[in-house]
């Protein structure tokens, strides 16, 4: 089967051109940051309307998951190369892990992120870190309760991975057994030898394609999704916690800036692409990710920009990336190590 | 003597006349006042029944919006028609708000009440707070506690699904139905079969549920009695008459609504008045006793669609929207009873605050989307915050009562959103239709189209439109290139029929290339896959389905089993058959199904008793042929006939149409007329039809 593109509508619409501008993105971002630290008053009429851009994006997310990989499995499926392919998922995934916590160790390492601290500063900053735990969960459940990490081993999450009802995981917006779900069901679909194997298949392609552009909709009202989400944000971290963990913060940047980069040469390398390009591929999943916090909402953009910009294969991005998406919280590995790292030389050194 | 169908059509018939529903209304008042122990056993078989009706509604609103906004953003006509359903909602939303606020002001439902009444009133709450509220204190002099109410932003937040599935679990009506539009138009815009799939997978839905509907219809004389006897049993006489101003005010401003609705229908539907109350009796009683206006909704569309004529499409679209979003009933009371607890509490009332009981009751009303019952009566503090008056206190008197006023709620939001169907969408008028069709054809005039039977016989030829490829039983290449089969011998016997010639037109071209031929006078009927209504969608119209000799499989019963669990429907490869099969030499399907299957595996017989004859001697695992064709063979042999028993057909259900443009939509009926003659004209002489040996 033929694949089309994935957002259903030409980006090249004048409109669209004008509301993912980087002149505009820019304006709007220093907009938010000046709101954000000037402007505090506004925040009770922005967040609001930054709520409902949030939630018209996370309205998205599983329909977009579950039909991206399902008709992207499908069409993979009984294809010669497909356990190559997920073999090199598997490798990569690993490998990525690996240089994405050795990225942040070996930051760690130099800039020794905990120590030199003022005494008042370490208690306030214990109480912020345990208080924040739960945000490494952002990755994993997209609206559902938060998951303790606490005792989790790696078989109880496989365990709870698998969805013993798959209408409760729906309901609940939990990605990861949505996720196995939906590639057993398109393993499935991609097997049937029967007509209804066309019609599931076009099912599943019409929902993605009709949820695209759902979100390339809401791509015009990008300028104003980075004001209201942004500025509110600018305003907390600018209230409390930048100050006394500016080394902190600064030496994550720079961990993730070394990934970033890492990655930014992968794609670059493998899409063949000029650097111009790959880079403003990268802006509106970079700009989603960023204003969101949430991987998977940025899922779409990623798709459209792996696929429609940088011509990766269609039905394997469709497959990996989703996959990638739910279990590699590359973001959160960085900042897991991090904590870790910090946690302990703040209490080694009283 | 009658057959058993036209016992079960008679039985089923008699269920769901007006009649039944009103004797067993009457059965309902007389179990629910003097035989309250027989109420008590009938309740839970009541609310099995509502669930029931319950279960329908979410599917049936998130699929007839998707499919139905689908279907508008396809057709090019959508602007004016949004924009015309828009002004009329929100024009009688305010209407209706404005009219409730007049009949609390005009009625004083709360001023000037008795002693006696008001204490009546204190002591109800008394007695009802320690069942239903504990902590809630009533003091009708206190003064009223201010509370800080959800203001129009957060209700705007609430609308947008965050997960779709966790909607569609707690039921958030508002949230789905802002989903399917926004599903239904990015459907709509999709190119290519993807979007036709998923309109036709949705519209499937719809068309299930309203089949569970229909069959939940039939027992509704016996849904009611369980209802309403429990109902009537448990409304307590005395906080009616404490209550009673209240009540015959909001009856009063109801009953003037209903009779305005009633009107606008009678105009618009241009019937008689007979006719029309006729049409609504079923959905006012469903209403007014399953007090559920989305358990109603079927019964609301099929009075507007089949018995009053107005276009199915839109009506699907704005009833599902209006019924949700268009509480009508739940805002005249809102309005009412706000202006009741304020007079209640001798609060002074100024046009500013006349207007906060307009507005409030409106967006109050519009906020009870998908909530019954008390959860409705909750959502009264939108207007009482507002005014700084406690809900808290007054809810218990509204709840005792919520018998008598949920009824005529629920009866308000379905009339008055009908009415506003009439005024927004317009009837299926097969005149007017054809004259919009008539006026975009290039050339074309009315009278040119206006009759399909005279314009065949002027031009003295039946023109048959049908796609090129081979669409057996219907249509397939036969001997030296005519075409044979039922599609065939059927238009030749409407051609007969009518005195013409017949030519058949097949043309190489996809579906939607076919429906614009015949719609552009390119041919008269349209064959072949004209039953796929899948592919043709409403764009074209039916004649009733004609005599097919279906194309069937011959299989010893063993092997039936086996291959029915490999295939579905008409479905066949040769996988499906791990043996040789047989057919008839030239025959259609010889021709087909040597195509299909491998080389050598196909075996040829001179006559069908000889391929029969193998099957049953087990030479080849199945034949080939048509179903009256088999048959009448089988039963000529007696040793066939014997062993029937061992004999199974896999068949093709389906049922074939001719296509007409929707233009010569009026010469359906001849034509039905000279296909049903066709059909009690062959059906005796089948033997002779399919040929003696």
């Amino acid at each position: 089967m033929k694949l089309e593109s994935v957002f259903p509508f030409p980006r090249t619409h004048p409109r669209i051109r004008l509301a993912v501008h980087p002149i505009s993105l820019l304006l709007a971002v220093g907009v938010a940051a000046l709101i954000g630290l000037k402007a505090k008053w506004l925040f009770p009429g922005l967040e609001p309307i930054g709520s409902i851009y949030l939630f018209l994006l996370e309205m998205t997310v599983i329909p977009i998951l579950m039909s991206a990989m399902v008709s992207g499995v499908a069409a993979l499926v009984g294809r010669a190369g497909f356990a190559k392919m997920i073999a090199r998922l598997l490798a990569a995934f690993l490998v990525m892990a690996l240089v994405v916590g050795g990225a942040g160790v070996a930051v760690g390492m130099l800039g020794s992120p905990g120590s030199r601290l003022e005494r008042q500063n370490q208690a306030f900053l214990a109480d912020v870190v345990s208080s924040s735990q739960k945000g490494s969960d952002l990755t994993v459940s997209v609206s559902g309760p938060a998951v303790s990490h606490r005792h989790t081993t790696l078989l109880d999450l496989l365990a709870q991975a698998v969805p013993r009802n798959v209408f409760s995981s729906l309901a609940g917006g939990r990605v990861l057994p949505i996720a196995l779900f939906s590639l057993f069901l398109g393993l499935a679909i991609g097997l049937l030898r029967e007509k209804q194997q066309g019609l599931l298949l076009r099912v599943a392609e019409g929902t993605l394609r009709a949820f695209s552009a759902i979100n390339a909709w809401l791509i015009y009202l990008l300028p104003v999704g980075i004001i209201c989400l942004l500025a509110p944000q600018v305003g907390t971290i600018a209230g409390s916690i930048v100050v006394p963990m500016l080394r902190f913060v600064a030496l994550f940047i720079v961990a993730a800036a070394v990934c970033l980069v890492i990655s930014m040469l992968i794609i670059w390398v493998r899409s063949a692409r000029n650097p111009a390009a790959v880079l403003r591929a990268m802006v509106e999943p970079s700009l989603y990710a960023f204003i969101t916090g949430n991987s998977l909402i940025s899922l779409p953009y990623e798709l459209g920009a792996l696929t429609d910009r940088l011509h990766f294969r269609r039905e394997s991005t469709q497959f990996v990336q989703p996959v990638m998406s739910v279990a590699g919280g590359y973001g959160s590995i960085v900042f897991f190590v991090w904590r870790r790292f910090f946690s302990r030389s703040s209490t080694v050194r009283p | 003597m009658t057959s058993p169908k036209q016992q079960q059509n008679l039985v089923v018939g008699l269920l769901t006349s007006p009649w039944s529903i009103l004797v067993s209304v009457a059965i309902a008042v007389v179990i629910g006042l003097l035989f309250h122990s027989v109420a008590e056993v009938l309740k839970p078989f009541g609310l099995m029944y509502l669930y029931l009706l319950e279960m329908t509604v979410l599917p049936i609103i998130v699929s007839a919006i998707i499919s139905s906004v689908a279907g508008l953003a396809k057709s090019t006509g959508m602007r004016g028609f949004l924009l015309r359903m828009i002004l009329v909602f929100v024009a009688m939303l305010v209407a209706a708000s404005v009219l409730g606020t007049f009949g609390g002001i005009i009625g004083h439902p709360g001023s000037g009440l008795d002693e006696q009444t008001r204490n009546t009133l204190g002591s109800i709450v008394k007695t009802q707070q320690s069942q239903y509220a504990p902590d809630l204190e009533l003091s009708l002099s206190a003064p009223p506690v201010h509370r800080s109410q959800p203001g129009l932003i957060d209700f705007i937040v609430q609308i947008i699904p965050q997960n779709i599935f966790s909607a569609l679990a707690s039921g958030k009506a508002l949230a789905l139905i802002f989903f399917s539009i926004l599903f239904g138009i990015a459907i709509g815009l999709l190119r290519g079969e993807q979007g036709e799939s998923l309109i036709a997978l949705f519209d499937g839905f719809f068309k299930a549920f309203q089949k569970i509907i229909a069959w939940l219809m039939v027992v509704l004389p016996f849904g009611l009695i369980c209802l309403l006897a429990d109902q009537i049993a448990s409304t307590g006489f005395h906080i009616l008459l404490a209550m009673l101003k209240f009540i015959l005010i909001f009856y009063a401003v109801g009953l003037i609504v209903v009779l305005i609705d009633i009107a606008i229908i009678w105009q618009r539907s241009r019937e008689s008045l007979g006719t029309v109350m006729r049409a609504l009796l079923d959905p006012i009683i469903v209403s007014l006793v399953t007090r559920s206006s989305f358990a109603t909704l079927p019964t609301a569309i099929k009075a507007l669609e089949q018995k009053l004529g107005f276009y199915e499409r839109s009506t699907n679209l704005f009833l599902s929207l209006g019924i949700t979003l268009g509480r009508f009933g739940n805002i005249i009371y809102f309005a009412v009873a706000a202006l009741f607890v304020a007079q209640l509490y001798g609060v002074g009332m100024d046009p500013s605050r006349y207007a906060i009981v307009v507005i409030g009751s409106l967006f109050g009303g519009i906020a009870t989307a998908g909530a019954s019952g008390i959860a409705t009566l909750n959502l009264l503090s939108i207007v009482l915050g507002p005014l700084g008056l406690p809900l808290e206190a007054v809810l218990i008197i509204f709840i005792a009562i919520d018998a008598i006023a949920d009824p005529l709620r629920t009866l308000l939001i379905i009339i008055t959103n009908m009415a506003a169907n009439a005024l927004i969408v317009p009837k299926t008028d097969p005149l007017n239709r054809r004259q919009t069709v008539a006026a975009r054809l290039p050339g074309a005039t009315i009278e040119e189209h206006a009759d399909l039977i005279s314009r065949i016989r002027k031009r003295g030829e039946l023109v048959v439109l049908g796609g090129a490829r081979p669409f057996p039983p219907v249509c397939a290449p036969g001997i030296e290139g005519l075409h044979e089969g039922s599609g065939v011998e059927q238009a030749s016997g409407i051609a007969a029929a009518l005195g013409v010639k017949l030519r058949l037109d097949l043309r190489p071209l996809s579906p939607a290339e076919l429906v614009l031929a015949l719609k552009e006078g390119g041919g008269d009927l349209l064959l072949g896959e004209s039953n796929a209504r899948s592919v043709f969608g409403e764009e074209l119209a039916y004649t009733e389905p004609y005599l097919t000799s279906k194309d069937a499989i011959l299989l010893t019963k063993a092997c039936l089993a086996e291959v029915k669990s490999m295939t579905d429907g008409g479905k066949t490869s040769f996988k499906t058959f791990s043996r040789h099969v047989g057919v008839v030499e030239n025959s259609v399907h010889a021709r087909i199904w040597k195509r299909i299957f491998p080389a050598g595996k196909v075996r040829e017989y001179q006559t069908v008793v000889e391929m029969v004859d193998s099957v049953l001697n087990g030479e080849v695992q199945a034949a080939f042929s048509t179903e009256v064709e088999l048959r009448y063979w089988i039963a000529k042999r007696p040793r066939w006939s014997a062993s029937a028993s061992c004999l199974g057909f896999s068949n093709l259900p389906a049922e074939y149409r001719f296509a007409v443009a929707t233009s010569d939509v009026l010469s359906l009926p001849a034509l039905n007329e000279i296909i049903a003659d066709l059909k009690s004209r062959i059906s005796p002489i089948l033997p002779a039809y399919v040929g003696e040996q």
